[in-house]
């Protein structure tokens, strides 16, 4: 519909309606205004009267632990979720972000951190994609214009790549700038850059940068979301911290320091919901030396022991998952050694872990713990057929639902009997499933990663009381969990990870969140 | 002496796993739940769970309307002998539709079988006629074939890690490519008189009942004792219901799916031998488009062509109601060409009824 030429290609052609020369809008006037905004979903409130504003020329950083409502805020500004209760103000007139498609058409343009571009296609045609110039009266689409104008784009954000490369053969960077013009191909006033720097390196972090700064002098107005404090505290303006989906405070970046921020993402009380008994810690169980795969894990080395809770801690991406996989024998390693009770052992698949006494309780449950179809005794006897008291290559029907029958007494799974399927149980019974899963197998190490994601409150007592139960019995637990207060209740230590190393260890009882956050996020050093 | 030692080895595996088992001392038998839960009523009648039952029931209830149907309308349907020729009719579908049960339950599917059916059927009479094989030795070579192409098959799945439709699209063309080089072609008739008793697995019928039928009945109790009491079964399903969880669970998918696409070439070398003593000839071209018949079988017996759902019952009477449509059609005189259509609006039909009744 619309013919060529209308529409601005460069980035030096394209210049915001309500410039603010040199970063400086004037106070008071905003791009984007939130006010009251409320997102529920079932059992949690996300965000919770949350207000929240935009200035054009300014880098507002936007912090807060896993969970604390920020992937939410990013989901209603780009039209993904629709808020509860609450208004959008753009240029101070309400509105409503109905679709992606409609954020963008209004100016707000998000990189998520999943990054949303067509592997098959090359740079030039992702970034302007559904907005092709146009020549003619059929509509043809105009692919000089389209190359000439991703090529322009892509020099502007300093980028030296050919945009006929094909997006799956770019580097993470390449593809996040790719989105950035795309962005720009949009006329986007608000960029929101969702956590761009977790996946790339120092040095093309310093190009994100040089760009979000060369955007801002522009007029834009730019959302980074950040784990990466030191990041946050460069390049932002002004700092929003979201704790359990409010806002509790929002300030110039200039007046805080990363010490002040951690304490105000975390600042919260430990409740008592943790019933952790304290197991005398027997012979080592689990050592692990310098193990190492390439770009994911370097030279990680522990170990646990028998009746020990060893809590892993760090920022999503951090390599946590990763050092469960690569020991379960999912991931290839690279290099690094295993050692299960004082004997070197070799992995190569889950069988060979599960043989020498290892379990996985996977962090997604529906996907990698259960078959959901399945009914809970055939789920319980999956991992250990040869266990259940039956003739070599049997596992008879009776046998499996008797054998389900033990385990749903014993760890009190709520559901009508052993040929219940799984799918229609709810999250805590599921990863109890899961559990008898590998009680059977008569494991003795076990990775819980995530272990009480998406499950109520009660149910997560539960889980950690039968993760006492293990202690008591001489198992190793190693406990891999995003939800800070779980891994401080709980473990005997607790290693923290950041880029795929483990940067501190910590007693226990005696650590904080402060503590944990500042190593996790690599703020300083702690107290 | 077996006896024994199987008990031996039951006492000690119940010991192993009271030893880490659970927190209570759970016995086998267990004494009612603690916890003061109480179980909600089970969907089980007579030791069967109705949650299974209701996937094949829909299909069982068309079979059941229908033939009542084509009975009031032409009563000589209801007879004896026209249900024996039902059998007979149904059973070749029947075999190759429990091969292919397995393959789609853990998410694959095989369209090679038809391709499969004619090299078993040009094995055996290569064999029989040019190496003069006695009927016994040259069965067997005939039902090895299948299971070798469909090891083939199983082994470019999980070597190549291609996808099966893949696979076995171009399978499809290369069996059949064998069985017509091997053959330049033509048939060749006269199997029965080359080796004797050969008609037994197509022709001749035992206490009134035509073999084909007999067979299909031995492949289905094997199919159904495989998939609900042992391990291969188990993992039959659960490779299709979630392979990744399976493979979590320390499970060799790839042994698994080998064995699958085996057993697969095997039905398929069996629906050979049928097939060609059935038609006293050894025929290159035999079997084209019986693997679309055989899905057929599987989709409107109710299994998920997703994988992890569906039963050999349920592909028993799939390829029932096909037959006694076919059947059913014919002695009321309709064309050819419209029970073609009536059998695909079924295949259609079957999986729109399954679906409306799991969103209900």
């Amino acid at each position: 519909m619309p013919s060529s030429g209308g529409r601005s290609i460069m980035v030096d052609e394209w210049s915001p309606p309500s410039p603010g020369p040199a970063g400086n809008g004037a106070l008071g006037d905003r791009i984007l205004t939130l006010d009251g905004i409320t997102k529920r979903f079932p059992g949690v409130v996300a965000l919770d009267n949350v207000s929240f504003d935009l200035r054009p020329g300014e880098v507002h950083v936007l912090v807060g632990e896993n969970g604390a409502g920020k992937s939410t805020l990013v989901k209603i500004l780009s039209g993904i979720y629709q808020p509860d209760a609450g208004e959008i103000r753009l240029d101070d007139r309400p509105v409503t972000l109905a679709s992606p498609h409609a954020a963008q058409v209004m100016g707000i343009s998000t990189v998520h951190q999943e990054l949303n571009l067509i592997p098959h296609l090359d740079a030039a045609r992702n970034i302007y994609l559904g907005r092709e110039p146009l020549r003619g009266a059929l509509g043809i689409i105009d692919w000089p214009a389209v190359y000439a104008g991703a090529s322009a784009q892509l020099a502007a954000l300093g980028m030296t790549f050919d945009p006929r490369t094909r997006v799956r053969r770019l580097g993470v960077a390449m593809q996040q700038m790719t989105e950035i013009a795309k962005a720009l191909v949009a006329q986007a006033r608000v960029l929101i850059l969702d956590e761009p720097t977790a996946a790339i390196t120092a040095e093309e972090s310093e190009q994100i940068f040089r760009i979000t700064d060369h955007l801002k002098r522009q007029g834009a107005a730019i959302v980074f979301i950040s784990h990466h404090l030191e990041d946050a505290t460069r390049i932002g303006d002004r700092v929003t911290v979201f704790r359990d989906g409010r806002n509790v405070a929002t300030l110039p970046m200039a007046d805080t320091s990363p010490r002040e921020l951690i304490r105000l993402m975390v600042g919260r009380e430990l409740t008592q919901q943790f019933p952790k008994t304290t197991v005398e810690p027997g012979a080592v169980a689990l050592k692990v030396s310098g193990l190492t795969r390439r770009g994911v894990l370097h030279d990680v080395s522990f170990e646990v022991r028998r009746g020990e809770l060893l809590g892993i801690a760090g920022l999503v991406g951090a390599g946590r998952t990763e050092i469960a996989r690569a020991i379960f024998g999912i991931d290839p390693i690279d290099g690094g050694t295993i050692e299960i009770k004082g004997r070197p052992v070799v992995i190569r698949d889950p069988a060979s872990a599960i043989k020498r006494g290892i379990a996985l309780l996977p962090e997604d449950r529906k996907q990698q713990g259960l078959v959901l179809p399945l009914s809970v005794g055939d789920n319980i006897a999956m991992a250990a057929p040869g266990r259940l008291p039956s003739p070599p290559g049997l596992v008879p029907p009776s046998r499996r639902r008797r054998a389900a029958e033990r385990f749903i007494a014993a760890l009190r799974i709520k559901t009508p009997g052993a040929s219940q399927r799984v799918i229609n149980l709810s999250g805590g019974n599921q990863q109890k499933v899961v559990l008898a899963k590998w009680l059977l197998t008569e494991a003795d190490i076990f990775f819980f990663d995530e272990p009480t994601r998406g499950i109520d409150v009660g149910a997560k007592v539960e889980v950690y009381r039968l993760m006492n139960d293990l202690l008591v019995r001489g198992a190793a637990i190693v406990m891999i969990s995003s939800e800070l207060p779980e891994v401080l209740g709980m473990s005997d230590r607790i290693l923290v990870m950041r880029g795929g190393r483990i940067v501190a260890e910590l007693d226990g009882p005696g650590a904080t969140q402060e503590q944990v956050m500042t190593h996790a996020a690599g703020g300083g050093e702690a107290a | 002496m077996r006896a024994v030692r199987g008990t031996a080895a039951r006492a000690v595996a119940t010991d192993a796993v009271e030893g880490l088992g659970s927190g209570s001392p759970g016995r086998p038998e267990m004494p009612g739940l603690p916890g003061g839960f109480d179980p909600a009523p089970r969907r089980r009648f007579g030791g069967v769970d109705l949650g299974t039952v209701s996937q094949t029931m829909g299909s069982l209830l068309s079979l059941v309307i229908l033939s009542l149907g084509i009975w009031i309308a032409e009563p000589v349907f209801m007879s004896d002998n026209n249900w024996i020729n039902i059998a007979r009719q149904a059973s070749f579908n029947a075999i190759l539709g429990m091969g292919m049960t397995f393959v789609i339950l853990t998410g694959g599917v095989d369209l090679s079988v038809g391709s499969i059916v004619a090299v078993s059927s040009v094995t055996g009479g290569l064999l029989i006629f040019d190496y003069g094989w006695n009927m016994w030795p040259a069965v067997l070579a005939m039902v090895a074939a299948g299971g070798l192409c469909g090891l083939f098959n199983g082994v470019i799945v999980t070597l190549g890690k291609i996808p099966p439709f893949i696979v076995t699209l171009g399978t499809m063309q290369i069996f059949r490519g064998i069985a017509l080089q091997l053959t330049n072609g033509s048939p060749r008739a006269g199997i029965r008189e080359s080796a004797p008793n050969f008609d037994i697995w197509g022709t001749r019928n035992f206490w009134g009942v035509p073999s084909p039928v007999i067979i299909a009945a031995v492949v289905f109790v094997a199919g159904y004792l495989i998939l609900r009491y042992t391990r291969l079964g188990l993992y039959t399903y659960a490779i299709g219901g979630n392979e990744q969880a399976t493979r979590f669970s320390g499970v060799h998918i790839d042994r698994y799916k080998l064995t699958v696409y085996t057993l697969m070439g095997v039905t398929a070398g069996i629906a050979g031998v049928m097939i060609t003593s059935r038609l006293n000839s050894s025929q290159p071209t035999v079997g084209n488009g019986a693997e679309l018949d055989a899905i057929a079988a599987v989709v409107i017996g109710g299994t998920s062509l997703f994988g992890g759902e569906g039963t050999i019952v349920g592909t028993i009477i799939g390829a029932l109601l096909m037959a006694v449509i076919r059947n059913g059609l014919t002695l009321m005189h309709v064309s050819a060409f419209y029970q073609q259509i009536v059998i695909g609006s079924v295949i259609i039909l079957a999986v729109l009824i399954d679906r409306l009744r799991r969103r209900g």
